[in-house]
């Protein structure tokens, strides 16, 4: 298991110079902190403006950075023949790609943490104490992004960058919409085969509405503890089925 | 080959999504939050007893093949 987090260890260096992870940091430390400008309101609804502007900005932010690491880790090596002498030495190909993994998922799960502090920040300086669900609802954003990292790593496993980018977006586009439109859709369908592609595609698809926990945060509504284990379970489950998967896709291809 | 499977697949989902705007008017249930909603609950279980029922396939799969593979070469 050490070549795994030196894998990891090394995709979080790799990941931490890219451009996209800076730029995207710096507009969403950028709107979060503008986002105390909204003077125009009276300040109960402010905080919840406020509340409701950074969890987006954080989970925005979030998906993005998982699917532009992600999809680029491993076609990026591949095409820079950097991979060939890390699968030179005694490593499993499956520790390679789940060293990719934790690599782009703590990388996200540090910039998910930096953007958390100043939103805790600006929390604290408008309303003097922190709400205490902030953390849960940081952690499941993480959870969401480790998610989206898992799906767009096994995409990237067998097609280029721009494709597995491309292609982790529209999951995360259409997981976030799943049960709200999709379902609606489908049960109206009238072509039956299109319905039934579309309900395999629906089950596959991940359920990422239920990572957000932005209206609780905002209303200040409890959430129950069952239904946050059971979505953690979910989140941690559906993680490890993507990344089996890409090492088990990974495995089998000639690079 | 890529593109083709993008564009196949991004004309496909748009056909799908493309009359989400008929379905702005929601049931008195999809006006709460989306933990007491239970078509969450319940799409969130059965994707874990697929993912259950996937692995638990996968290794029987893998099991089998083992056992044949080993079971003919000792015949051979």
């Amino acid at each position: 298991m050490k070549s795994v987090w030196v894998i990891a260890r090394l995709s979080i260096l790799e990941n931490s110079r890219k451009q996209v992870f800076h730029v995207l940091c710096l507009i969403m430390l950028a709107v979060i902190a503008g986002s105390t400008l909204l003077s125009i309101f009276t300040e109960g609804v402010k905080i919840k403006m406020l509340k409701d502007l950074c969890m987006t900005c954080i989970l925005f932010a979030g998906a993005v950075l998982s699917i532009g690491l992600a999809s680029t880790g491993i076609p990026n090596d591949i095409d820079s023949r950097v991979v060939y002498p890390i699968l030179a030495r005694p490593i499993a190909r499956w520790h390679y790609v789940f060293g990719k993994f934790l690599g782009t998922a703590a990388t996200v799960a540090l910039a998910i943490a930096a953007l958390s502090v100043v939103f805790c920040a600006l929390i604290y300086c408008h309303q003097g104490h922190i709400d205490s669900f902030l953390a849960t609802a940081a952690l499941f954003a993480m959870l969401e992004a480790a998610v989206i990292s898992a799906v767009a790593i096994t995409l990237s496993t067998f097609t280029s960058t721009a494709v597995a980018a491309l292609l982790s977006f529209m999951v995360y586009l259409f997981g976030t919409i799943k049960i709200g439109y999709l379902s609606k859709v489908l049960e109206k369908s009238p072509n039956s085969i299109a319905k039934t592609c579309g309900t395999v595609l629906y089950h596959v698809l991940p359920n990422l509405e239920c990572f957000n926990l932005k209206a609780a945060l905002v209303h200040g509504n409890s959430v129950p503890i069952s239904y946050l284990l059971l979505v953690f379970s979910y989140g941690v489950c559906y993680t490890a089925f993507a990344v089996g998967a890409a090492a088990l896709i990974f495995r089998g291809r000639e690079v | 080959m890529g593109r083709r499977i993008v564009l196949f697949i991004s004309t496909y989902l748009s056909a799908i999504a493309a009359p989400c705007w008929a379905h702005h008017a929601h049931d008195p249930e999809e006006l709460g939050h989306h933990w007491e909603i239970a078509a969450y609950h319940n799409e969130i279980r059965f994707q874990m007893a697929a993912i259950a029922t996937v692995f638990a396939a996968y290794l029987i799969v893998v099991r089998l093949a083992k056992t044949l593979r080993k079971w003919f070469s000792y015949k051979c």
